[in-house]
């Protein structure tokens, strides 16, 4: 039986959600006098036509007079998903009145894939979007990022127990409050130390590689936006290798592990905590992936022979195999080559990287390594309980930076389910493009379908544009579904449900 | 010169546990370093991964 929700949690809800709306909105709003001075009018009125009507809606929204602004489980979770709904909106708008795009399902797609961190895109002719809208493509990244490192700290910090699920099962408080604080300042820390990095690193590396002035400030952007929050949009069509440097390529390898590694991991690193991190189990299996990824791309490289050399064979496959643990889908070979000339065993590598991703609490999609390690830690325990006598009690637990964590059937079960659920969109993301396009192969799609759920953005010459209209849906949702972890989504649907059929 | 935060006020150093002194250091740090520890690790945890990387291929061409 459903409770119906009550008039204050509808107004928090519209209240908080509203808030982000606002930031998002002023944020590309602010980019229109950026669009100006580049002599970019049309793209400066088509900024503010998305704008100004969400800015007005978001300070409207936040006098909404409601008697209670706890942010409780339920409401935290419903304003994440309306949040991030309202704001691919609101950057729909501009994209679309920009005439790249085939359709509003076309321009909806690249928004939503924009504040999920995923990076794939359907726009027509990258090479001449106006320069504004290139930088409201890193805005899109950058405020997703930190949107999501934001409500995951705050998340992990008010349930002080690790956030496998989005339930509040294992929870020991019931209010997501007490976190915020903390989570903002973590937030905006791993932002901001990230960001100065890159641009530093990057924009050096770029000008040595011979980059023309007039385009580096944009570039380098575009660039550091891509790989630091791991959303993946490319400034220019071309991979990275196009800038032919492996000093651009390093240092978009360091932003891309920074940007995939826990808010948790970096502040112990910060505080010198290294035996923290070396004894924390997701940093474990996170760097296990790494490894056994990278090792999966080398021999499957060798072995289908793409490259005759050692160096290439490094470099390409190092790359790819971060861009695709991290899930930021960058690459320095074109993406077609994944399927043409990767042979079978580094593209399956690359795939099981994409769907594991990052760490949990980072800004990286996937089901993430924790989940994954988990996984196994339920095997073994199973395992010992077969082996041990009747009646013994057998402990699993892993170490989260310096505290003993005791592995329950929850964290199992909760493990258990997001996986299985990433599976199934996976399937049901390429099925529907096998439907659509009957010269796709299994591969491709299969990829495809992961490199969208997992909030990769690797595109493999599959999502083009004027894909049929059922595609682009389908897999708008399969970004929005990996980012929000699934339950995020349910929680909101069934929000909605209750309202029209709950008991009041 | 600024009073050795680790004495009371009479100038008596405070006894505690080595860890806690060792997180006193650590919290004690400006920003600007911390910032730096942090970047600096995944530089170095970059770093490690290349070699990883080359070792790998060099043995996987070698090997295949």
């Amino acid at each position: 039986m459903l409770l119906a929700p009550s008039v204050d949690d509808v107004k928090a809800i519209i209240r908080a959600s509203a808030t982000g709306v606002l930031v998002f909105s002023l944020g590309i709003a602010l980019l229109a006098p950026v669009a100006l001075v580049l002599g970019e009018a049309n793209a400066a009125t088509a900024l503010l036509v998305g704008a100004a009507p969400a800015v007005a809606m978001g300070v409207l929204g936040r006098r909404i007079p409601t008697s209670s602004l706890r942010l409780t489980w339920t409401r935290a979770i419903v304003t994440a998903t309306t949040t991030w709904i309202a704001c691919a909106c609101v950057a729909a708008v501009p994209l679309y009145l920009s005439g790249h795009f085939v359709g509003v399902d076309a321009a909806f797609f690249d928004a939503v894939s924009g504040v999920t961190n995923t990076g794939h895109s359907l726009v027509a002719d990258l090479d001449h979007l106006p320069r504004s809208l290139v930088l409201l493509r890193s805005w899109m990244e950058v405020a997703g990022g930190a949107a999501f490192l934001f409500v995951g700290q705050s998340l992990l910090e008010a349930r002080r127990a690790l956030a496998t699920s989005l339930t509040p099962g294992d929870t020991m408080g019931e209010h997501v409050m007490p976190g915020t604080g903390k989570g903002l300042r973590r937030t905006w820390r791993t932002i901001a130390a990230l960001g100065i990095t890159g641009v530093v690193g990057v924009g050096v590396a770029l000008s040595v590689a011979g980059v023309p002035l007039a385009s580096l400030p944009i570039t380098t952007i575009s660039l550091v936006a891509a790989a630091a929050t791991t959303g993946g949009f490319i400034p220019n069509t071309g991979a990275v290798g196009a800038y032919h440097s492996v000093v651009v390529e390093f240092m978009l390898v360091v932003l891309m592990l920074g940007g995939a590694t826990s808010v948790g991991v970096l502040a112990a690193a910060a505080r010198r905590q290294h035996d923290r991190i070396r004894n924390d189990f997701s940093f474990q299996v996170y760097v296990g992936m790494l490894a056994a990824v990278l090792a999966g791309t080398m021999v499957g490289l060798a072995r289908a022979g793409t490259f005759e050399a050692v160096v290439p064979v490094a470099r390409h496959g190092i790359f790819s195999a971060v861009a695709a643990v991290t899930t930021t889908g960058l690459s320095t070979v074109a993406p077609e080559l994944f399927i043409s000339d990767f042979g079978v065993l580094a593209p399956a590598a690359l795939v099981t990287g994409m769907a594991v991703g990052g760490m949990l609490g980072s800004m990286s999609g996937g089901f993430s390594t924790l989940r994954m390690g988990l996984l196994a830690k339920g095997v073994i325990s199973d395992v010992r309980k077969v082996l041990q006598p009747e009646g013994a009690v057998s402990r699993v637990g892993w170490m989260r930076l310096g505290r003993r964590e005791v592995l329950t059937d929850a964290h199992v079960r909760s493990a258990a389910t997001t996986v299985m659920l990433f599976l199934i969109g996976i399937l049901a993301g390429a099925t529907v493009l096998l439907w659509a396009d009957g010269r796709i192969a299994l591969r491709g799609a299969l990829l495809t379908a992961t490199s969208a759920i997992g909030n990769v953005g690797l595109d493999v010459g599959v999502l083009e544009p004027g894909q049929a209209w059922y595609v682009t849906t389908t897999f708008t949702i399969l970004m929005l579904l990996g980012r929000l972890q699934w339950l995020g989504i349910f929680a909101a649907i069934g929000f909605v449900v209750a309202i029209v059929q709950g008991r009041r | 010169m600024a009073r050795d935060r680790r004495s009371d006020d009479a100038g008596r150093a405070v006894i505690g546990s080595d860890e806690r002194d060792r997180r006193w250091q650590r919290t004690e740090e400006p920003t600007w370093r911390r910032a730096l520890n942090g970047i600096g690790s995944v530089v170095v945890m970059a770093i490690v991964v290349v070699l990883v990387g080359l070792a790998l291929s060099w043995l996987a061409t070698l090997v295949l």
